[in-house]
């Protein structure tokens, strides 16, 4: 038997019905007595009888310890002001070509083309000297000035 | 062998408490990486969860914008949490890296596991990204007035 | 000469016909999608492996296959025919599973409610096509999106339907991110996606010992046959939360659940032999399978837009997708969905909620349904 005809023969509306409102009756009412949880528990609390040795025990139990990280300071590269090295000139040469701000994976790539050695740890040097500095567009750019500070990581997070 | 002390240095796990560190240790491992080395590629399944220790990573986007992670403590991997299929960016070492992994799964099992945890964790994440990725929220406002 | 002909006659290949192969590709499916695709590995790669097992040409009469008394798999097979493996991998999630999304913000025990609908629409589904409804009861459980549940259900009533539809509840688990996120963005404007949830707030320790007991006496007082699942999910929950039995906790959700899990699965897949699998019966429960999934959602989602109207603070519809009990993918997808619109929304802690609670609603459904039917 298919069709309506095999549902209503299966009773099969009554046991949707019935199942589904089971369901629903069901997990409302856990719903509805969980919503007391807190207050009865503080009521427990507060004016139920319990031993006196009992509650310093639930307690020593649910007491939790929280600890603070420590904090490492960044390590900050100090270089002499003025001075370009081959590596940082070749760079320049080539963003030279592309324009600024570039973007810093297409340098990566056009570098290692032309035959330039270790050139993520070279920019990662740039980087950490400041010379290069990541804007919040996610281009690069190279730096004004010689004097840099620290790790320009992201500059967003100096204003947070 | 990745220890309590070595995750209590980093900022993600700041307001986790012994219990939950100790998990953590149980399920790290310390990865190596070297200068140039692909960590992770845009698009392949998002397994693992990294925190760099020490190093320099790069993190491309589809579009090949990029921004670079120098402090201990940085994540990359995020997919591996909080999306369930694919990573979202590319990840390449700059230096020889050191870096602590953690496997998505049993990350995402210890969230089921343990609610606080987990909320600290998305916390965490909200925090961190909303802090390192403006572009990217840009990108995404302009998506939105594009399609309203 | 004639011996070595009798050896080949008495062989696998000597034994075997197209529907052995088929199936053993079946298998070999699965077990790829296991290793190589991380589709619910640890089951799909034990029923895959169960599936090559279960379709080895084999003598009758040796006591070596599943259905075989006597034989170890048969033996090993006892657990899942008198539904006896469900319960103890209960245990396990109980063990494993933080109520606290939950009693946080109880109305989102709703949206798990909600998504039962899947269940029922799709037992009316199986009844239509002509199922009978021992059959139709084990088919529609598949929509609670729940494996062990699935599978204890089918046992009581359909045992001969169990492969089939612990492979159908599997692989729609499996599927739920490509299932569920076009059903979810139908059905939602961009601005209810964008909805984000206030922080839930805290949970005592007390809280959460307390529900185990309340939720079990509660749910198996008004649903007697949901006993054995709803028993161990809320015993290995309280095994977790009171804290003095960690040791047990741990034990239920690493040993036990794993090595039930290895039962489970090979002697699931070896069960599934071509004469159940390559039917159009089989085609039937796949296609059931599949709407029962898409109602569920649909059943979440819609029912948290009509909770919108009613209620003030309002509830992102998103998260009733995560009615769908697979734990936790169901709530990851509702992150993904909601975090594309808003990359500074993250949904999961609170999707965990409706999650857990739609585990509770398919062992109440399937009490139900067991009591009625059974």
């Amino acid at each position: 038997m298919v069709g309506f005809s095999a549902i209503s023969a299966g009773n099969g509306w009554l046991i949707s019905a019935l199942g589904i409102s089971v369901v629903f009756f069901g997990l409302a009412s856990l719903a509805f007595i969980i919503s007391f949880f807190p207050r009865a528990i503080s009521w427990w609390n507060e004016h139920a009888q319990t031993p006196k040795h009992f509650l310093p025990l639930l307690r020593s139990l649910f007491a939790q310890g929280r600890r603070k990280a420590l904090v490492i300071t960044e390590p900050r590269e100090i270089h002499v002001p003025g001075e370009i090295d081959d590596e940082e000139e070749a760079l320049r040469l080539l963003t030279a070509h592309t324009g600024e701000p570039f973007k810093l994976p297409r340098l990566i790539e056009m570098a290692e083309q032309r035959g330039l050695t270790r050139v993520h740890s070279t920019i990662n040097r740039l980087l950490v000297r400041g010379t290069m500095v990541g804007g919040d567009d996610g281009l690069f750019r190279w730096s004004k000035g010689s004097d840099k500070e620290g790790p320009v990581e992201s500059k967003f997070e100096e204003n947070k | 062998m990745i220890t309590i002390e070595d995750l209590k240095r980093h900022e993600i796990f700041a307001e986790m408490d012994p219990t939950e560190l100790k998990l953590l240790s149980a399920m790290a491992e310390e990865r190596h990486a070297r200068e140039g080395e692909e960590l992770i590629r845009a698009g392949s399944p998002a397994r693992t969860l990294y925190i760099l220790q020490e190093g320099g990573l790069m993190v491309v986007f589809p579009d090949g914008r990029a921004i670079t992670l120098h402090k201990p403590g940085r994540v990359v991997g995020w997919s591996a949490l909080v999306s369930p299929t694919h990573y979202t960016a590319s990840v390449t070492c700059l230096t020889d890296s050191t870096l602590i992994a953690f496997p998505g799964n049993e990350l995402l099992r210890l969230v089921q596991r343990n609610v606080a945890f987990g909320t600290k964790i998305m916390r965490k994440i909200s925090e961190v990204l909303s802090r390192r990725l403006p572009f990217l929220q840009e990108k995404d406002k302009r998506l939105l007035k594009r399609r309203s | 000469m004639e011996l070595l002909f009798d050896f080949l006659q008495n062989t696998g290949f000597g034994m075997a016909d197209f529907r052995h192969f088929v199936m053993i590709g079946v298998g070999l499916i699965f077990i790829y999608l296991g290793i190589a695709k991380h589709y619910e590995p640890l089951l799909l790669v034990p029923i895959g492996f169960g599936i090559l097992v279960g379709n080895i040409p084999v003598f009758k009469g040796l006591g070596l296959g599943i259905y075989e008394k006597g034989s170890v798999l048969n033996y090993l097979y006892f657990g899942v025919r008198q539904g006896v493996y469900p319960p103890l991998i209960f245990l396990g999630i109980g063990a494993m599973t933080d109520f606290s999304t939950l009693l946080a913000r109880p109305k989102l025990i709703l949206l798990g409610a909600a998504a039962q609908l899947g269940v029922f629409m799709t037992f009316l589904g199986a009844l239509f096509l002509g199922f009978l409804p021992r059959e139709a009861a084990s088919i529609g459980i598949i929509g609670g999106a729940d494996g062990p549940t699935a599978i204890f259900l089918s046992a009581k009533l359909a045992p001969h339907l169990v492969g089939p539809i612990a492979i159908a509840a599997y692989s729609y688990m499996a599927l739920v991110p490509v299932i569920q996120p076009p059903i979810m963005r139908l059905l939602t404007s961009r601005q209810e996606r964008l909805i984000k949830m206030s922080d839930p707030r805290e949970v005592s320790s007390q809280e959460k010992i307390i529900f185990p007991i309340v939720g079990f006496l509660l749910c198996c007082f008004l649903a007697p046959a949901a006993l054995p699942l709803l028993s161990m999910l809320f015993f290995g929950n309280l095994l977790k939360e009171c804290l003095v039995t960690e040791r047990l906790a741990k034990t239920a959700r690493t040993a036990v659940v794993d090595t039930v899990t290895i039962v489970l699965g090979l002697t699931v897949g070896a069960s599934t032999q071509a004469d159940v699998f390559l039917t159009a019966k089989a085609i039937g429960i796949f296609i059931l399978g599949a709407c029962s999934f898409m109602v569920a959602t649909a059943g979440g989602v819609i029912f948290a837009k009509v909770m919108n109207l009613f209620s003030r603070d309002k509830i992102n519809p998103l998260l009733g997708a995560a009615g769908v009990s697979a734990v936790p993918d169901s709530a990851r997808v509702v992150q993904m969905v909601g975090n594309r619109e808003d990359p500074s929304n993250y949904l999961l802690m609170h999707a965990m909620a409706p999650n857990v609670a739609g585990v509770i609603g398919s062992a109440i459904a399937a009490g139900v349904l067991w009591s009625f039917i059974g």
